[in-house]
């Protein structure tokens, strides 16, 4: 996911609801539960062109890895 | 690598162990050691999963949906709920969000950190969904992914991949094949198969009912 994260999604789908930020609740740190958005990535702007038709990647997304467009 | 489900499920009795088998074993030998955990706890849980607990669950989700329009509103405003009304539920489970395929539109879906998988209603997942060449390709060849499943969609149909990177759980609503009309529920369900439900296949109706 990393390597995905870091070209921009385009459109966010729907919003998942709120969920509290593993990368901090799994050690027990303190953690309020924040936005979680499917965002939704074009396989143009992830792998650039395919001989193949385009698809959508879907990933599900806390409100921190987000910026403002 | 090219084919990603030639190894799937099951035991494999009779060759040696392999190096992940050795550290499952291993970490369980600690772990029981350690009184952190009970071997009659861990038969437990993979008794539930191997018993109990299955994709034969979601099939009865995806053929309610099939002939019961409220239902398959409700299931699609809120997976969770709708899926508790059948009495499935728990760990893995507590947020699922159920995508339709539609005409023109298909869904997978792929957990390329782990092996996040809705355990309520498809049970514990095959061992391709776990490996590294499904878990990287499904979201970078896709069509290719899908070919290899068989399952050999038109140029124009969308292909909509839902990555499981945070708490939700999905399952694939799949289309009901046209052949099936006035089956009943049971004889629906029979033929919505795991991979159905995460995508990598369509339900097949093999024969009618009699």
């Amino acid at each position: 996911m990393p390597a995905l994260r870091t070209r921009g999604g385009r459109v966010v789908e729907r919003v998942q609801g709120a969920d509290r930020l593993p990368d901090r609740a799994e050690y027990g740190l303190p953690t309020e539960p924040q936005p979680v958005y499917a965002v939704a990535f074009f396989s143009q702007d992830l792998w650039g062109e395919s001989d193949e038709p385009p698809w959508t990647v879907l990933l599900d997304l806390f409100d921190t890895y987000l910026e403002p467009a | 690598m090219s084919d990603v489900h030639d190894n799937d499920g099951g035991h494999h009795h009779g060759r040696p162990a392999s190096q992940i088998e050795l550290r499952a074993r291993a970490l369980e030998a600690l772990l029981v050691e350690k009184g952190l955990v009970s071997t009659d706890a861990i038969d437990a849980v993979i008794a539930l999963y191997e018993n109990d607990v299955g994709p034969q669950n979601g099939a009865k989700v995806v053929a309610r949906a099939w002939v019961d329009p409220a239902y398959r509103e409700r299931l699609l405003a809120d997976g969770a709920a709708a899926i508790a009304e059948l009495g499935f539920g728990g760990a893995e489970g507590n947020t699922m969000v159920v995508v339709p395929n539609e005409p023109g539109v298909h869904n997978a879906v792929v957990c390329t950190l782990c092996s996040c998988y809705p355990w309520p209603v498809l049970g514990l997942p095959p061992s391709w969904y776990k490996s590294a060449p499904y878990r990287a390709r499904m979201v970078s060849e896709p069509r290719a992914v899908l070919r290899e499943f068989g399952l050999e969609l038109p140029a124009k149909t969308t292909i909509r991949v839902w990555d499981s990177t945070a708490e939700v759980r999905y399952l694939v609503l799949p289309e009901r094949p046209s052949e099936t009309e006035g089956w009943d529920e049971k004889a629906l369900a029979a033929i919505v198969t795991r991979d159905a439900m995460i995508g990598v296949a369509v339900p097949v109706p093999e024969q009618t009912p009699a």
